[in-house]
């Protein structure tokens, strides 16, 4: 049943942006897909939601009207909390407890929320100085891992925030997370090239796309090819970023020491 | 006797390895939940993933399985662990496991990759050690990668063909 005071445009819109949310916030295809066509199901239309990398189409029929269109993607980067708040909004609108014109209002409203950072940059250091740990690094090299981990983190953060081109960030973060573990490692550890090398590996995981490694590879074996394809260039293009960086470093050491 | 009170000791203490990896990797999974701002309540669901994720591939190796192998079973474990526990709480199974998977990236290899290609040029008389350093580390790296994208993604074709993410 359409809801009597949104019409076919706005619920077309409303769909729009689930799928819109989804996508900046590091969702898989199929699952925003899946989402967004459950939205307009629950509001009574059929929809065809299709996602491309730097857009989502949806189209939306009802008694023979149709109403279709094109919306850009934006990005807010990965935010798993707000990924897992779309999805929980789109189940509390199929079980009426909201309707579309409260989805409305929370998704005109939706802020998107992040851990402080300093517990972010702390946390990351201490995840740092256990996975230094893990590949066989000793205390020293851990404590090198645990101070550039956290660096390189705050970096990126300050970076993100204040808006630099992506492909920028991760050359950067590259380049100061291998300078920092060098240099800690070095001048106030003394430690031998294998640890600095452990405590530089380490400290450069924060920068690894993860997120769109996996869901470039669940999207190839769910039927999304141009989205696998676009997410594995993306990691891709991510990973030679960071090299980039690590190179920079490692000629600029060599250069002064 | 005293053999197997030596293997008793040698089992003990790797005992005691995979525990305390067990908590070392649980505890680096919890550090990537937060950074990818999983909600505090999936936090802890997280490190337990890479925690099981971490053991898993050390229980392999040690059946000298390869890395390779491990990696893919350890991403399958983790996987089929999500596939139960994710639909029961109504949360997308990659929140917990990109998160897990930290524990097994293999960043040392990736490393000894980009050193080689780097010296390559700047050390031309180590040049075929370089190559070789290149090829193994790299194909190395590639694979593992690939193991843990493909481990993460197939047990999900089996069990989602047509039923929704979440």
């Amino acid at each position: 049943m359409l809801e009597q005071n949104m019409d076919l445009k706005e619920l077309t819109r409303l769909t729009a942006d689930v799928a819109l949310l989804l996508a900046s916030c590091g969702a898989e295809t199929r699952l925003i897909v899946q989402t967004s066509e459950r939205v307009a199901s629950a509001c009574g239309c059929a929809a065809v939601v299709i996602v491309s990398p730097n857009m989502v189409s949806v189209k939306l029929s009802l008694d023979g009207e149709e109403y279709s269109s094109f919306f850009r993607t934006r990005g807010i980067g990965l935010n798993l909390r707000s990924l897992i708040y779309c999805t929980r909004l789109c189940r509390q609108l199929e079980d009426n407890k909201i309707n579309p014109q409260q989805l409305r209002h929370i998704l005109d409203n939706f802020h998107v929320w992040h851990y402080n950072p300093v517990l972010v940059i702390l946390v990351t250091g201490i995840a740092s100085f256990n996975l230094c740990i893990l590949n066989g690094g000793y205390m020293d090299a851990a404590v090198t891992a645990m101070a550039a981990g956290a660096l390189t983190v705050a970096v990126k953060l300050f970076l993100n925030g204040i808006g630099v081109f992506h492909l920028f960030v991760f050359i950067s973060c590259g380049f100061l997370g291998a300078l920092f573990s060098s240099l800690i490692g070095s001048l106030v550890f003394e430690l031998g090239d294998g640890d600095i090398s452990i405590a530089m590996v380490v400290s450069l995981l924060p920068l690894v796309p993860g997120f769109p490694f996996v869901n470039g590879i669940l999207d190839l074996f769910k039927g999304y090819p141009l989205m696998g394809i676009y997410r594995l260039v993306t990691t891709v293009m991510l990973i030679s970023s960071v090299c980039i960086g690590v190179v920079l470093s490692i000629s600029l050491e060599s250069l002064l020491f | 006797m005293q053999y197997d009170d030596i293997m008793g000791v040698t089992e003990a203490g790797a005992v005691l390895g995979h525990v305390q990896d067990f908590v070392l990797s649980a505890v680096v999974s919890i550090g990537f939940a937060v950074f990818f701002s999983t909600p505090v309540k999936y936090i802890a669901l997280a490190g337990l993933g890479g925690a099981v994720c971490h053991l898993s591939r050390s229980l392999c190796l040690a059946a000298d399985l390869g890395i390779v192998a491990s990696s893919f079973i350890a991403s399958v474990v983790i996987s089929m662990m999500f596939i139960l526990i994710a639909p029961r709480i109504r949360v997308p199974r990659p929140v917990f496991t990109v998160s897990s998977i930290v524990p097994i990236i293999p960043g040392k290899y990736a490393y000894l990759t980009l050193i080689s290609l780097i010296n390559i040029h700047d050390n031309p008389q180590m040049r075929d050690r370089y190559i070789v350093s290149i090829f193994e580390n790299g194909a190395l790296t590639t694979f593992v990668m690939l193991a843990i994208g493909m481990g993460i993604a197939m047990p999900a074709l089996l069990f989602y063909r047509n039923r929704p993410v979440v």
